[in-house]
């Protein structure tokens, strides 16, 4: 099977991927809240969302992801609950959104590059106007509690469209 | 900046999204609060032909309700063959300030539930509704919304939306409205 197939039969499987950029952890799970990382168009089915650790943490952060509308404006939410500190987690460990809940904990077990996937039920984020217009949001990952004072992590979200023209794209 | 493992035009981002989730119908956003907002009305949403799976069925808010009380309930109600209106679960809780982007989803059995925030709702377990008779010919239904407390009066909008996939041959649904 060529490689675009089997890519195309596993995008129908688990649903679209996206993935950020490797990014400094320091500049993303901080104390205070900090960035998008993937903006939303539309209706979409959140069905994994992790982060790849690729550098070595230091620093107690204890980070979790959120959700907030752009156009229309919507306050930003937590889409789950923080973890334990994160110091401790090396290159191929997983911090994975759970699913199931908004007070689901964020997933943080497992060893370097064998991690759970998201356990839960997916989420539907955003929506679409009275006018059919397709909202605009962002996923952001967020710090709390410590700073991380190293690492580095590249984000990778699996969704699904559920409105015409949705779909998710990294923001850094 | 990251990356996408495919850049897909966008009629085939939706044909995934379809394969995932199921396959999309919409009713028009429902603004006229007499008709749609006012209880005790009741109206049919989705008309339903053979045996589908509801994958995920909600009421999404696109014009902000008020403080009255407003509760949902989902209904089944089988045409040929004739079957009298059955609720699909209890009603929800109070609509009153449901925010634009709010969901009320229909949850199976249990209810009908809000979301925890606008423009965030959980995905809920699949339910069945309709069937094939005896000789094998699709059975007719309709899926219908009950507003059962409470009566907007301002500016509540919101239209219906139901994902499903099709388990009878022939089987499929569409809006009612």
């Amino acid at each position: 099977m060529k490689k675009s197939t089997i890519e195309a039969v596993s995008d129908l499987h688990r649903g679209l991927l996206c993935e950020t950029a490797n990014l400094e952890a320091t500049d993303y799970w901080l104390t205070a809240d900090r960035a998008t990382i993937f903006t939303t168009y539309g209706r979409i089915l959140l069905l994994e969302l992790y982060g790849e650790i690729t550098e070595d943490m230091a620093g107690a952060a204890q980070p979790n992801f959120a959700w907030v509308g752009t156009t229309p404006v919507i306050a930003k939410a937590d889409i789950c609950a923080v973890p334990a500190s994160i110091a401790a987690l090396n290159t191929g460990n997983r911090v994975v959104w759970p699913g199931g809940t908004t007070a689901g904990t964020v997933v943080i077990t497992g060893v370097e590059y064998d991690s759970p996937a998201n356990a839960g039920v997916g989420f539907i984020l955003g929506g679409v106007t009275a006018a059919g217009v397709n909202f605009v949001g962002g996923i952001t990952a967020d710090g709390s509690v410590a700073d991380a004072t190293n690492g580095n992590v590249r984000f990778t979200c699996v969704y699904a469209p559920m409105s015409k023209g949705a779909y998710v794209r990294p923001a850094v | 900046m990251g990356s996408l493992t495919f850049n897909y035009n966008e009629s085939t981002q939706d044909r995934v999204g379809e394969v995932l989730t199921g396959i999309r119908v919409e009713t028009p956003v429902l603004t006229n609060l007499t008709t749609y907002w006012t209880n005790p009305v009741t109206y049919a949403i989705f008309d339903v032909v053979g045996l589908v799976k509801v994958i995920s069925m909600y009421a999404e808010i696109t014009g902000v309700f008020d403080a009255n009380a407003t509760t949902l309930v989902f209904r089944w109600t089988g045409t040929t063959p004739a079957q009298g209106i059955a609720t699909m679960g209890s009603a929800s809780a109070s609509m009153a300030t449901s925010a634009v982007g709010s969901r009320w989803h229909f949850l199976g059995p249990g209810q009908v539930a809000a979301g925890p925030s606008a423009g965030i709702s959980y995905f809920p377990a699949p339910f069945l509704v309709g069937g094939k008779t005896g000789a094998g010919v699709n059975c007719i239904g309709v899926i219908s919304a009950l507003v059962a407390g409470g009566t907007q009066a301002a500016a509540a909008s919101a239209r219906y939306v139901l994902h499903y996939a099709a388990m009878t041959e022939g089987a499929y649904a569409e809006s009612a409205i």
